[in-house]
């Protein structure tokens, strides 16, 4: 399967109007793109990385994680800063919000653990009562409006899975069965059923078998950081982006970055200007702007786009642009068995435990999330060799007897839960450090809320009693107790709300203030999801391209 | 050594191809064959390229001689040569060598002013004027001492990973972490992949 080569793909004079300029090819971005541009719409996708195919990924380690080729870092010119709160200097290299950059986003090195939300995410505050000092409200939207966008996600992008007992209600199987179990999950589902808990398939985005002319899953086991060499990674590179490119009105323009969009007299998008491949300034036109550069760089790029007319950025007079940040919280137990588990082969997760979706508001903090089986360092060969497991010699001749102990006899039970929605936890533009445009760097303000914190400790626990109950010979297990520093989950920095007062986007993902910029990404989410969101922002995607033709359609943008 | 090499890495993908006729019953794996054909065609790549560069002759772009020896020293008592290959099977040294020069010259300082503290030690504790002229037994006695230091935790670090190098950053390939930690380096899995799920159908579970 070629696809980086298309011979029917456009190419758009910067000064022609295009109907649409997408800012971001990853999970949102390539659905957009797919969306508009066989609707009849032309489009220009703008995307700052390559338009790497299954031929260019590698099982090398050191150059995903140390070399970030992927994720890119100050390495490539692209510094970032954290702090804790306000009142603190962020300093550089401290935490780090990861995303892939190259076409199909982090849709290309994702997991892939599409657990769809349920009806309780929608209205979860009407439901379960406001939290005081967060910004925890529900969605301006149903699960039953979200439903068949959903099920477009799993028959167009590719899901494998098998309904659950809790699952909600869906209007169409999988169209793929479920992944084969790991022994990790056999684990994970030996301990739940021994605890009175029901583990069942996980739905991801990996093929189980072929579907929409793509093979299904060779079980490397190099999925959690790489891109899938099979091509059987739902990634929106190998299912949007070839259907885009092959309608004739889609120009996909990589190595390009994109500096600031720009607004006429009547306050409406006409321009996004940005640095093309060689590094030259170009600026394209455009009848309406989609931004899809995720929960970091939408914010991002809003800040920058600041005018006099629009002086706090674009699209903010709520004052809720790079606000409400929420990563997801986690917890993990760790535990040692008697005989090989080699988690390292295959997916990350094939079981997952629902029945912790929502705690019990008596506990006296508010929560969910659920519980899969994993390896102990995600099936990473040079990563479990660092960590020395169990308090044991982390050098010599004993740490060298372990590292096979390690990899392969070890599981991870991992909790995965929600993050509430703070106006301090922020992405915002850092006024010292400055990326290789000379543009201010990402600076990432963020501490988790005490109850988040609380909910992945419960997690924690919760893990550690199902390795017990799954017979580990040694365990241990950890949570973010001091708070997180970074996350790959970057979400609600431009929330979906009625009131333009309080959210950045209506429910149409349309922005409050330009009637012609739509914000479609994780910056959408309004509550952070029960850990796995990639699922419900391609929905929302789907959901989003569908109204934005309609609009267009009937001449309303 | 490089012959060797690629003879077991051919060998592994005419075990894997062979096997296929007989595990994939005609199914789903049978239409990933382009991309595991891909997979293999791309380490043997590597394999070529490793061959084409032995490159031991060839001196450090960054490490003074006098400094590699140290680390070599250190990286040796990290992972050392047992029953089974170690860091200097490894090549951590030159992997070292390689890596920092790639845009982490920063770290060079911390490894000069560690091994010349560590020397130090060496001198004052058993009169020696090098680390690596102590015994196996004296060096790990002073390492031990140092094990929480941002030199030591920096040294593990790169000899850890050495272990797993492919040749373009100056390591001697993958396979010598590979089998340290019981990694087959197949491109391609089937059910069962551990014990727990071998026989999971047939238990009902």
């Amino acid at each position: 399967m070629s696809m980086a080569e298309n011979t029917s793909a456009p190419r758009f004079a910067t000064s022609e109007e295009v109907d649409f300029v997408i800012v971001g090819s990853g999970s949102a971005g390539g659905i957009m793109a797919k969306e508009l541009s066989t609707a009849g719409f032309t489009v220009v996708v703008l995307e700052q990385g390559p338009h790497l195919t299954a031929a260019d990924f590698r099982h090398d380690e050191w150059a995903i994680d140390q070399n970030t080729e992927l994720t890119w870092s100050a390495r490539q010119g692209h510094p970032q800063s954290f702090r804790r709160n306000a009142d603190e200097v962020a300093e550089a290299g401290a935490g780090r919000l990861g995303y892939a950059h190259n076409v199909g986003g982090s849709s290309i090195h994702y997991s892939g653990n599409f657990w769809r939300m349920r009806p309780l995410d929608f209205n979860e505050a009407s439901v379960r009562g406001t939290i005081p000092g967060t910004n925890f409200v529900d969605w301006p939207i149903t699960y039953e409006e979200l439903e068949p966008y959903y099920t477009k996600v799993d028959w167009e992008i590719g899901v494998s899975g098998q309904q659950g007992p809790w699952d909600p209600p869906r209007s169409r199987d999988y169209p793929c069965p479920a992944m084969p179990v790991k022994s990790s999950d056999v684990l994970l589902e030996r301990g739940a059923k021994a605890l009175g808990l029901t583990a069942y398939p996980a739905p991801v985005a990996i093929l189980s078998q072929p579907h929409n002319g793509r093979p299904g899953c060779i079980h490397c086991g190099f999925c959690n950081g790489y891109g899938c060499e099979a091509n059987a990674k739902s990634s929106t590179m190998v299912s949007m982006i070839p259907l885009a490119l092959a309608s004739g009105n889609c120009e996909l323009r990589t190595g390009c970055t994109v500096a600031r969009v720009n607004t006429d007299d009547a306050g409406r998008a006409n321009e996004v200007v940005y640095w093309d491949a060689s590094g030259a300034e170009q600026s394209q036109r455009a009848k309406a702007v989609v931004l899809c550069a995720n929960g970091a760089e939408t914010p991002r790029l809003l800040l920058l786009s600041e005018s006099s007319q629009h002086p706090d950025g674009l699209a903010n007079s709520s004052g809720m642009v790079g606000k409400n940040l929420m990563f997801n919280c986690h917890a993990s137990a760790v535990g040692l068995f008697e005989h090989p588990v080699n988690a390292w082969k295959s997916i990350p997760a094939t079981r997952v435990i629902h029945d912790y979706y929502a705690l019990d508001p008596n506990l006296g903090f508010y929560g969910g999330g659920g519980i899969d089986g994993r390896h102990t360092s995600r099936g990473a060969p040079m990563a479990s060799a660092m960590n020395a497991l169990f308090n044991g010699p982390t050098w010599g001749s004993e740490y060298k007897r372990n590292l096979s102990r390690n990899f392969s006899y070890t599981a991870a039970f991992s909790g995965h839960c929600t993050s509430l929605p703070l106006e301090t936890n922020t992405v915002s533009l850092d006024p010292g450090l400055k990326d290789k445009f000379g543009r201010p760097a990402l600076r990432t303000t963020y501490m988790d809320h005490p109850d988040d914190i609380a909910t992945a400790k419960f997690f924690m626990e919760r893990c550690l009693e199902l390795m017990d109950a799954a017979g580990a010979i040694q365990k241990y297990g950890f949570y973010p107790e001091n708070g997180q520093r970074g996350s790959v989950h970057l979400l609600g920095t431009c929330r979906m709300g009625n009131d333009p007062a309080t959210s950045v986007v209506d429910r149409y993902n349309r922005s409050h203030d330009v009637p012609n910029l739509f914000m479609v990404d994780g910056s959408s989410m309004v509550t952070s999801s029960r850990g796995q969101p990639t699922m419900t922002i391609m929905a929302l995607a789907f959901r989003a391209a569908d109204n934005i033709i309609g609009f267009a359609r009937r001449g309303e943008i | 050594m490089n012959d060797r090499d690629t003879t077991e890495r051919e060998l592994s993908r005419r075990q894997f191809l062979a096997g296929l006729s007989t595990a994939a019953k005609g199914s789903l794996i049978v239409l990933s064959l382009p991309a595991i054909l891909t997979a293999c065609r791309q380490s043997e790549e590597q394999a070529v390229e490793q061959a084409d560069n032995p490159d031991s002759s060839i001196r450090y772009k960054l490490l003074s001689d006098e400094l590699a020896t140290e680390l070599d020293a250190i990286s040796a008592r990290i992972v050392p040569t047992d029953e089974t290959p170690g860091a200097r099977e490894a090549g951590s040294v030159r992997f070292m060598d390689v890596v920092l020069a790639d845009g982490r010259l920063d770290q060079l300082e911390t490894l000069q002013t560690g091994v010349t503290a560590l020397n130090d030690r060496a001198n004052s504790q058993f009169g020696v004027s090098l680390f690596s002229e102590l015994s196996e037994t004296q060096q790990d006695e002073l390492l031990t001492a140092i094990e929480t230091s941002p030199f030591f935790s920096t040294v593990r670090f790169l000899t850890v990973a050495s272990l797993f190098a492919f040749p373009q950053y100056g390591g001697t390939g993958p396979d010598v972490g590979y089998n340290l930690i019981g990694m087959t380096h197949a491109h391609a899995y089937m059910p069962p992949f551990g014990y727990y799920d071998a026989d999971y159908a047939a238990r009902g579970e």
